[in-house]
């Protein structure tokens, strides 16, 4: 039986969080609490999940560990250290609409390989961590949650069930376009600074989900690399190290099976001195 | 609402450390049963997204199922009613029917969650708020000549009870 793509299964589950996203405050109304807030801090059955960084800006104010908060904060650093920035790929709402966003701009044709920078998530780092720096020096409220964009699509549904609007929510149709335009996904990979916490993890830790690329393998001719146009955040998969900016969303792959099969997941890093081109997986293909 | 100053779910800290401290997640308006809680929509990047009630929209009943809620204890993990600490109900004599001498009216203190102690009838007729009252504000929402305001914990002058922590 022939696997289904990734990105298919992928795409269910995306579309799935958002519809749950957006369910949560119409089941809370109707009394159903087994589920309740938003991106920012989120309750499952009792299991607390949370953004990092908005557990980190509460801490660095109130100069104190909220320990519901920081647990939901582990909890997805520790899904980060195994799964990498799988967040960004497989549930977070902004992603999603960016990714329709790109879609429509390759057909438009505004997508053009090489006009912005491969690495992101210096610049993206350093804007979490001076984010992070200003609320906790001067004590205030946890500002970056403001540019949280899966935190703004929560926020739309909280809203609604209230009849009203928060006019900031305009800002994400707004940025969407300029993606469309620009041809690439810049949030994401330029500014989203909720996601860099998640890809530190994915990029520090010795072990975890990663790419894994056999050159040997590579079928494409080197003007038509088919894993390089899936991918829609403009990233080379074809490293001995994976891209930092990499959410393992698996287009590329996806995109390999049709020709030689030469990027595969592989659970931990390349052993030191192994090459690009015969590195191979303890753990098989996931 | 007095000064700007917005009037918080119960066990909410003082205003500043529970700006510090709210996450702006929304789960004690999603969990709230009445529908008290609303978050702010405003443009104030310090306030939007904090959760606030407004009595003359939807009281606060104290039923405290928020404060457990909160995931970083910008509300106090409290239970107990007499500890919500929201602020305090003024009472406007010169609205109130009964101090008027028009009618003997006594729907704040019936429905007051914390009547007799935070509400009493003096000389069993004449409605007086004391410094037990938390502020939830059900008398203010239910004071049929709106002779009733009720004032968030941070816009209370010292000393003026609110049910201060």
């Amino acid at each position: 039986m022939t696997r289904p793509p990734l990105r298919a299964v992928r795409r269910a589950v995306q579309i799935g969080v958002a519809l749950v996203m957006a369910a949560v405050p119409l089941a809370n109304a109707a009394g159903v609490n087994w589920i309740s807030g938003n991106f920012l801090a989120l309750d499952i059955l009792g299991l607390p999940l949370g953004d990092p960084l908005a557990a980190a800006q509460v801490a660095a104010s109130a100069r104190g560990i909220a320990w519901p908060a920081a647990l939901g904060a582990g909890l997805a650093m520790g899904l980060a250290l195994v799964l990498g920035p799988v967040f960004c790929a497989y549930a977070c709402p902004y992603g999603l609409f960016s990714e329709w966003a790109h879609g429509l701009a390759r057909r438009l044709g505004r997508v053009r390989p090489g006009r912005f920078p491969q690495n992101g998530l210096a610049g993206r780092a350093v804007l979490a961590g001076a984010g992070l720096a200003v609320v906790g020096l001067w004590g205030l409220p946890p500002l970056v949650n403001l540019v949280s964009m899966p935190a703004a699509y929560s926020r739309l549904w909280q809203y609604a069930l209230a009849g009203a609007l928060w006019l900031p929510l305009l800002a994400v149709p707004a940025v969407l376009c300029v993606e469309v335009l620009a041809g690439a996904r810049l949030w994401c990979r330029f500014v989203c600074p909720q996601s860099v916490a998640l890809a530190l993890a994915h990029r520090l830790a010795p072990w975890g989900l990663g790419l894994a690329y056999a050159g040997k393998r590579c079928t494409c001719p080197p003007g038509a690399r088919r894993c390089l146009a899936a991918c829609s955040l403009g990233l080379d998969p074809r490293r001995k190290a994976p891209p930092a900016a990499c959410t393992n969303c698996g287009d590329c792959l996806d995109a390999c099976r049709q020709a030689g099969r030469a990027l595969r997941f592989r659970l931990g890093r390349p052993a030191t001195g192994l090459s690009a081109t015969d590195s191979t997986s303890p753990a098989g293909r996931l | 609402m007095s000064d700007g100053h917005l009037l918080r779910p119960p066990g909410a800290r003082d205003e500043a450390e529970f700006l510090r401290r709210c996450l702006q997640c929304g789960r004690c308006a999603q969990l709230c049963p009445f529908g008290s809680i609303f978050l702010e929509a405003g443009f104030d990047p310090r306030t939007c997204g904090t959760p606030r009630i407004d009595p003359r929209r939807t009281p606060c009943w104290l039923c405290m199922r928020c404060p457990p809620a909160c995931p970083t204890g910008a509300l106090r993990p409290v239970t107990e009613m007499a500890k919500a600490g929201m602020g305090r109900a003024w009472l406007d004599k010169a609205r109130c029917s009964t101090y008027e001498g028009s009618i003997l009216c006594k729907t704040c203190h019936e429905k007051c969650p914390l009547r007799n102690t935070a509400l009493i009838m003096d000389l069993g007729m004449f409605p007086v708020v004391t410094d037990a009252c938390v502020g939830c504000g059900v008398c203010e929402s239910v004071c049929p000549r709106q002779a009733i305001v009720t004032l968030p914990r941070a816009a209370l002058p010292p000393g003026a009870g609110g049910g201060t922590p």
